[in-house]
């Protein structure tokens, strides 16, 4: 699945309430979606300001099976950093925060 | 828009167990990191094998959201004379709704607008020193607000001339008072009667 498939499934899972996000430590910093800092309308701005060369796919880090999709877009100044992973039609998030490099 | 309810599987990576797993939708209290309040009856998803939470579904959002804010709330504290709190009751009386419930609500109404607009912070400034709203303060008024609301009603206030909460406090009185049961300001009382309709009291009668 590339990069556009990807990011069209991620916004219809925003659009549609179809999402979790996975418990991390650190949520407040790192998941701002999960705690209401920013709304998912935000998250799907982000994902359309995505470049592909801006996008990459990687194994989760406690799950080789799970494909997480990170996506790295700018927003004005900012570089913001979106990281999920889809179950079927579902997404879960991981990451939502200004970048920094994880 | 997708809402899960109670005993619906997923699955989601658990942190514990450190792979992906089934997980079940359950009722639980969910603590907040930053200040460890645990929000009673949120629902998350469960790991059907460790019982941990392993993930939190994005209609439990806003629950999470408002527990945060409300510890960000602000506590506005200070006295009026009874007379004012007399204009509280008659107005409540206006929108036959009960004064406990109308009393934060009038006042919340008149902060916000008071912030919005500077002509009305002007009005309330000179009704606070007005003979109507002097006398003895005895009477407590506390009001719980949103974090941002006290401070942006204060500053209009402050631009005003207004030097204190309870003068702030005493002039939004005589205003809604002078707006409502004198009908001074009928498009302002409409929206008034909005918010106390929202707390159950019936639709304002026109006459």
């Amino acid at each position: 699945m590339g990069f556009k498939r990807v990011r069209e499934l991620l916004i219809a899972a925003l659009a549609g309430g179809r999402y979790q996000h996975e418990r991390r430590s650190a949520a407040a910093e790192k998941n701002l979606l999960s705690c209401g800092a920013v709304t998912a309308n935000f998250v799907v701005t982000l994902l359309l300001r995505c470049r592909g060369d801006q996008y990459s796919a990687s194994a989760h880090h406690f799950d080789a099976r799970v494909r997480c999709h990170v996506f790295r877009p700018s927003l004005g100044p900012e570089r913001w950093y979106v990281k999920a992973y889809l179950l079927g039609t579902d997404a879960v998030f991981i990451s939502v925060h200004r970048s920094e490099e994880e | 828009m997708h809402f899960w309810k109670e005993g619906d599987l997923s699955q989601a990576v658990c942190e514990d167990c450190r792979r992906l797993v089934q997980t079940r939708f359950e009722v639980r209290g969910f603590p907040l990191e930053a200040s460890g309040v645990v929000v009673p009856g949120v629902l998350v998803a469960v790991c059907t094998e460790c019982g941990g939470i392993a993930a939190l579904p994005a209609q439990s959002e806003p629950r999470l959201k408002e527990a945060r804010e409300r510890r960000k709330s602000q506590v506005l504290e200070t006295r009026v004379p009874l007379h004012l709190e007399d204009m509280v009751h008659a107005l409540a009386l206006r929108f036959d709704t009960a004064v406990e419930m109308f009393r934060p609500h009038l006042l919340r109404f008149y902060l916000r607008e008071v912030a919005a607009d500077p002509a009305l912070a002007r009005r309330v400034e000179k009704l606070a020193r007005s003979e109507a709203a002097r006398g003895r303060a005895r009477a407590r008024v506390s009001l719980r607000l949103p974090e941002g609301l006290l401070e942006a009603a204060r500053a209009q206030g402050r631009a005003a001339g207004l030097r204190t909460d309870a003068d702030l406090v005493r002039g939004i009185i005589v205003a809604a008072a002078e707006d409502v049961l004198d009908g001074r300001a009928p498009e302002r009382r409409a929206r008034l009667s909005g918010a106390a309709q929202a707390e159950g009291a019936p639709r304002l009668r026109t006459a």
